[in-house]
């Protein structure tokens, strides 16, 4: 397997030279948020993990097609999103990415006059490895990831883990770039609210 | 003079170094004044690191299994084996 930062080029020159650690790599790199990809815009986990699998093998089968003129990440999360699209249109499915669900800001932090209530905890103590409540903040940190509204984890994902730019993010999920960022700014603020409620 | 809740529905913008010049010099002013959104804005801060660790080690946790990843491969060969052509299905030009 290559090395864990190993670059692009350096996985395309091993998937050319058929090396499967280049594969392996790649791999670990990218489907655990494939699949959350996938499974939001299909609103199914096992359909995620069978639309991951089938852009895998688009992939393996197209590499030779990449030009570079974006990253290799969005490349694969282009097919997948084309991928999952097109099931949602098969299956009948009404919409790809429900916009409805996005959900609402917390206002009860705020008095009247926009002022917080209550000043924010200190979070000086906060580290991935830190149990609290039973487990650690990552574990809590993934629970609040899943429990998203679909849009919001797949936007979170995509900009947030995967860091595509903002235009591609949008392009793949079909929203405007305003959606978009409200969508990024309830995620996190759902997955500050879960640790803050975990840890205070 | 932005109020807290505004600032608050700013902070991504701010982190992700999204914003113009002159309002993040007024979100900059607010929280030299302002302990709660400093503390915020740290939270806020600390949330996106451990988004971004959270992927890591999903990434890391994938690599015990590799059942998927030998699928993949033996089904790509057998593809290649049978058809030897390219997936005229997917599109795969990059933008």
């Amino acid at each position: 397997m290559l090395d864990q930062d190993a670059s692009d080029a350096e996985i395309l020159r091993g998937l050319a030279a058929d090396d499967r650690g280049a594969f392996e790599t790649l791999y670990r790199r990218h489907n655990a948020s494939m699949v959350r990809v996938a499974s939001a815009i299909l609103r199914n986990h096992a359909s995620g993990e069978e639309v991951a699998h089938e852009t895998w093998i688009a992939v393996l089968r197209n590499v030779g097609k990449f030009e570079g003129r974006s990253s290799l990440a969005g490349w694969i999360l282009t097919i997948l999103s084309n991928r999952a699209k097109t099931r949602v249109k098969r299956d009948g499915l009404s919409v790809a990415l429900d916009m409805s669900d996005q959900g609402q800001d917390a206002d009860d932090a705020f008095d009247g006059r926009g002022n917080w209530k209550n000043l924010p905890e200190l979070w000086d103590e906060i580290t991935p490895e830190r149990v609290v409540a039973g487990r650690q903040v990552i574990d809590h940190v993934a629970e609040a990831i899943e429990a998203l509204p679909p849009a919001q984890r797949a936007v979170l994902v995509l900009r947030g883990q995967q860091e595509l730019e903002a235009q591609e993010v949008c392009e793949l999920l079909e929203i405007t770039e305003g959606n978009m960022r409200i969508l990024l700014h309830r995620a996190r603020r759902a997955v500050r609210d879960a640790i803050d409620a975990a840890t205070t | 003079m932005l109020s807290c809740r505004e600032l608050s529905e700013q902070a991504d913008a701010f982190l992700d170094k999204e914003m113009p010049f002159g309002k993040r010099m007024q979100v900059r002013l607010h929280m030299m004044m302002c302990s709660g959104c400093n503390r915020f804005v740290g939270q806020m801060r600390t949330t996106r690191n451990l988004i971004t660790t959270e992927a890591k080690g999903k990434a890391a946790h994938t690599s015990d299994d590799t059942t998927d990843i030998d699928s993949i491969l033996a089904e790509f060969d057998e593809l290649k084996q049978s058809s030897g052509q390219n997936d005229p299905a997917a599109q795969t030009k990059d933008q």
